[in-house]
């Protein structure tokens, strides 16, 4: 064969393939691994969960109440706490199998809202108090935090954020830029949508305690319409919480489907 | 749109507009050196440079000196990240191929107009090096760039055109 002098052709040395298309073949199937391994994590660490009864949890957490009082500081309305205290034991009343005793403190902060914190603790704000002032009101919100409890939804979170965090340990060792940050946010999107419904799931458990104690759910969205007058739509598709709006249309959808009596709520 | 979703939205925002810089700017480079390659390759055609480690016999040479050609190339946002993705699967980091490829061809270039330049129109034991150039990240981990390197003894020929 005669010797043609000629340049050779490109693409020997380097691939044609659009870098675009590599990119998208590479982040499906980096997402679809991570995910993949995320899943498999969090179902065995549920599993798991299972064997950790509620006094092993609150002896685990146990330590918390003191320390989350530090940061805060208690109210000083004796008057407010024994009312709390009252509306919570007559709540869990309704709820035989509650697996704790709780404890309640009201603290001295402006933004209203209620915690719940492992081992039994609520937290509740005096700004909460001055935003719902039914009895109903204040006992919905209550309900709702004694359904993370029931669900047991801190262990879940922890739990999820053990099989985040070993995704992220085997995925992300690889020194690169970018995609263990990819893979990071990725699994904070998948945790806001899933602790959305956990949301959700509390939001209906203190409806039904709520209609246990009451024998009506008048009074179940007055903190969300509270919350939606004075700060407007907040939420979206990326927060922790669902929308206000959206926990009002749910729970007034479930109040129709179950045939729940709405009645005044006593203040 | 709350607090929350921006601290999700702003991190994956940075993320992808690095991405895009990098794509956008990176390929366009890229198709441009290509280009400029191709036309230098074919210019320079007559000029062999080949990796005998000795003058072929029928080769006469009456001048001999060094020349070289090197060039310090740096990826983008988006070829290192292709790479990083890479490194958990496996398989041909084809963003780095590319990038390597016009490192190669673009260093030989030089050598070949080094030695043009010094009146040589051969070129003989060619041999070609690469160096990580360290990183100024604190933890050690990634390369600023790599240098390629391509060097051989450019000699005259008597009797050979150029």
């Amino acid at each position: 064969m005669e010797f043609q002098d000629r340049l050779p052709e490109e693409g020997i040395n380097y691939s044609k393939t659009h870098p675009l298309r590599e990119f998208a073949v590479l982040v499906a199937g980096v997402l679809a691994l991570g995910v993949g391994v995320f899943l498999i994590l969090s179902f065995l660490l549920g599993q798991a969960m299972r064997f950790i009864p509620p006094e092993k949890e609150t002896r685990l957490f146990g330590g918390l109440s003191d320390q989350v009082q530090e940061f805060f500081t208690e109210a000083d309305d004796l008057e407010s706490q024994e009312r709390l205290e009252t509306l919570l034991r007559d709540l869990s009343a309704n709820w035989p199998e509650a697996p704790y005793s709780f404890e309640i403190i009201l603290v001295a902060e402006g933004e209203p809202n209620a915690m719940a914190f492992p081992g039994g603790l609520i937290l509740v704000t005096t700004g909460l108090l001055e935003t719902v002032d039914t009895d109903n009101g204040l006992a919905f919100v209550l309900g709702h935090e004694l359904g993370h409890f029931a669900h047991r939804d801190h262990l879940r979170q922890l739990s999820r954020g053990l099989a985040m965090g070993t995704v992220l340990a085997l995925f992300g060792g690889s020194g690169s830029s970018g995609a263990p940050n990819l893979l990071r946010l990725s699994g904070e999107i998948g945790n806001r949508r899933f602790s959305q419904s956990q949301e959700s799931s509390a939001d209906l458990f203190a409806l039904e305690l709520l209609e246990k104690r009451y024998g009506h759910v008048g009074g179940a969205t007055e903190f969300f319409e509270c919350i939606l007058e004075t700060e407007g739509e907040s939420s979206s598709f990326l927060s922790t919480h669902p929308a206000p709006k959206k926990r009002i249309d749910v729970i007034k959808s479930v109040v129709l489907k179950r045939g729940w009596a709405v009645q005044k709520s006593s203040p | 749109m709350d607090s929350e979703a921006f601290t999700i939205l702003i991190p994956l925002a940075f993320t992808f507009g690095l991405l895009a810089l990098g794509f956008f700017a990176g390929t366009a480079i890229e198709k441009k050196h290509f280009r400029e390659i191709r036309q230098r390759e074919q210019k320079h055609r007559k000029l062999v440079a080949i990796n005998f480690r000795s003058l072929p016999e029928n080769w006469q040479a009456t001048e001999s000196r060094l020349v070289t050609g090197s060039v310090v190339i740096s990826l983008d946002y988006f070829k290192r990240f292709l790479a990083g993705l890479r490194g958990i699967i496996g398989g041909r980091i084809k963003s780095y191929e590319t990038l390597l490829d016009r490192g190669r061809r673009e260093a030989t270039l030089r050598m070949k107009e080094m030695a043009l330049a010094s009146g040589c129109n051969a070129i003989i034991n060619v041999r070609l090096e690469t160096s990580k150039l360290a990183s100024s990240r604190g933890d050690g981990k990634g390369v600023a760039g790599v240098e390629i390197l391509v060097f051989g003894t450019g000699v005259r020929i008597s009797g050979k055109e150029g």
